[in-house]
């Protein structure tokens, strides 16, 4: 039987809205100029607020969703903007170009695993799934710091169904059609597996991955569907594991930051004032009055890493000195001086030092 | 098993149609040349097969894990990921030159395409292991990428010469691996350039070019 049956219709009964023209800008709040990167940080931090997961029973929401998932699908896509920059909404409808599911884009940008049941469970299916793919992400400091974009193209094997085909494995299964923009349709159709003369095709997909700031090392980032593909059922998953790699001044310890400075005895003994440049390129002014002796730990509170699921947690950062000593020797009459200046006794003092701190008399 | 054979002439399909999707230019910019930190199946261009290892040890030579190749089947132990040269990291999103020197990791077992001084099982060519881990590499792991040109193109045929022995990475695509690796070949290092050591960048995760201050 192949009749497709209505089961049950318009998830959104907005037409009259969705008819309208939409101001794509306005409502991902960016400008006309905008650039693509814009255009996805707008989006990404706007689908999150509003994900039905995270608004549950709220209309408003569902409706807001919707909108931004249709303003991004258009805008991300230059052929598709144009069109719209020029002819507006309505000029895309007689484009004809076929409109995505807002939950599969945000599953294809975000790899819903932003809320723990995220879109890929939307859709139960008992099919065979092919292999995950775990993948090091290398990323530096300033990456983790400022947060950073990737684009990766996958050079994907799609199943294609060929001439000579025949169907197995029918069954019947919900779908989620969009007949019209901001409509869609929900429907019980019968589905079947292509078993014979399948191919494999190059497709290529580019994936946007965002590195955002204090993500931290092995975290992942998940695309669902874009790990190896199966074929006879459901690609598996792709997943980049950050890797941090090593910074030439800055050593990362949970929210904090690292570093050390060397000081030479003239700044240890009188004080000092220095600058630090930071993974962002601001500058951390240190100031020192007086003695700073070896070892000396300097702590700036507010200067380390952003936490990653909580911005407003910040780390500080660490600055540990040491000294470095003049090369040059004193003359007899030079060390009498400075003898004199230091007004320090000769002592010596003998200790263990893995078990007991140097304590001067 | 009437299933696994399918898979094959699937395989040997997928291949022809592969190389026909790069050679049409729906590739977007930006993806034109391979770049460090990116993960590909790498096509042994005569046969077709792509390169492969599996957790699965030599019975002779240095008893190492095995590196074979074989028909392009959705494996993910074909993808092996671009590093640069022993003790010296590359920036990811860098292309990679002609004649520059790389790592290639195997992502499913966490290992290093090596070769070393031991006679491969088949062949009795040199041999070629994976070996190491994410922290354990030596020069034995370095191989030099020679191909014509400025950098790596995606659709180019590339050699992989090994840096301590200056052999080709090589499979003579005839010496076939019994249970438990039946149906595989034997892939090993050797002296001359022929057609048989040239390798071609296939399916995988492509890194887009980023210039050294990109931010």
């Amino acid at each position: 039987m192949k009749a497709v049956l209505v089961v049950a219709c318009c998830l959104l009964l907005l037409s009259a809205v969705a008819l309208a023209d939409r101001d794509f800008y306005k409502i991902l709040g960016v400008k006309r100029s905008a650039s693509k990167r814009d255009i996805k940080k707008a989006y990404r931090k706007l689908a999150i607020q509003y994900h039905p997961d995270k608004n549950p029973d709220n209309e408003e929401a569902a409706q807001k969703f919707q909108d931004i998932g249709a303003a991004y699908e258009v805008l991300s896509d230059e052929e598709k903007r144009k069109i719209y920059d020029k002819h507006g909404e309505e000029g895309l409808k007689n484009a004809a170009g076929q409109q995505h599911d807002p939950f599969d884009m945000f599953s294809s940008m975000f790899g819903g695993s932003f809320f723990g049941f995220g879109g890929n469970q939307r859709r139960e299916r008992e099919t065979p799934k092919g292999a995950d793919v775990v993948l090091d992400l290398a990323v530096s400091l300033e990456d983790l710091y400022n947060g950073q974009f990737f684009e990766i193209l996958h050079a994907k094997p799609v199943p294609k169904p060929t001439s000579g085909t025949r169907k197995c494995n029918c069954r019947m299964e919900m779908k989620t059609q969009q007949i019209a923009p901001g409509q869609f349709q929900m429907m019980n159709a019968q589905v079947c597996d292509e078993c014979q003369n399948v191919k494999m095709v190059i497709e290529h997909v580019e994936l946007d991955v965002e590195v955002e700031p204090g993500m931290v090392e092995g975290q992942e980032l998940v695309f669902t569907a874009e790990g190896e593909p199966h074929i006879d059922g459901d690609p598996g998953d792709l997943k980049f594991r950050i890797r941090t790699q090593k910074h030439p001044r800055f050593q990362r310890s949970g929210n904090n930051l690292l570093t050390n400075v060397t000081i030479s005895l003239r700044d240890s003994l009188v004080g000092f004032s220095m600058e630090i440049e930071h993974l962002d390129g601001h500058k951390v002014t240190v100031e020192r009055k007086g003695i700073t002796p070896h070892g000396t730990v300097h702590r700036i509170k507010g200067e380390g890493m952003m936490q990653y699921d909580n911005n407003l947690v910040i780390g500080d950062l660490y600055i540990t000195f040491d000294v470095h000593y003049p090369e040059r020797q004193f003359t007899e009459d030079e060390a009498d001086r400075l003898i004199e200046l230091l007004r320090q006794d000769s002592s010596q003092q003998i200790y263990n030092g893995l078990e007991a701190q140097f304590v001067p008399k | 098993m009437m299933r696994r054979t399918m898979l094959v002439v699937v395989g040997v399909v997928a291949v022809a149609l592969a190389i026909a999707a790069t050679a049409n230019a729906s590739v977007p910019k930006g993806y034109e040349v391979v770049t460090c930190g990116t993960a590909l199946k790498l096509e042994h261009v005569a046969t077709s097969y792509r390169l492969h290892s599996q957790e699965v040890a030599y019975g002779t030579g240095s008893g190492q894990q095995s590196v074979t190749i074989k028909s392009e089947g959705q494996d993910m132990n074909d993808l092996w990921q671009i590093a640069g040269a022993s003790g010296k990291e590359c920036r990811r999103g860098q292309k990679i030159k002609c004649g520059s020197t790389i790592r290639l990791f195997h992502v499913g077992s966490q290992k290093w395409l090596h070769s070393h001084n031991f006679q491969s099982p088949l062949s009795h060519n040199q041999e070629v292991s994976a070996f190491g881990d994410h922290s354990q590499s030596d020069t034995g792991d370095n191989w030099k990428v020679e191909c014509s040109g400025t950098y790596w193109k995606r659709d180019d045929t590339v050699r992989f010469r090994h840096a301590d022995t200056k052999m080709y990475l090589h499979s003579t695509g005839r010496h076939q691996f019994n249970r438990p690796i039946s149906g595989q070949r034997e892939v090993c290092a050797y002296a001359k350039s022929s057609n048989l050591n040239q390798w071609r960048a296939a399916e995988g995760y492509f890194l887009k070019y980023m210039p050294k201050n990109a931010n």
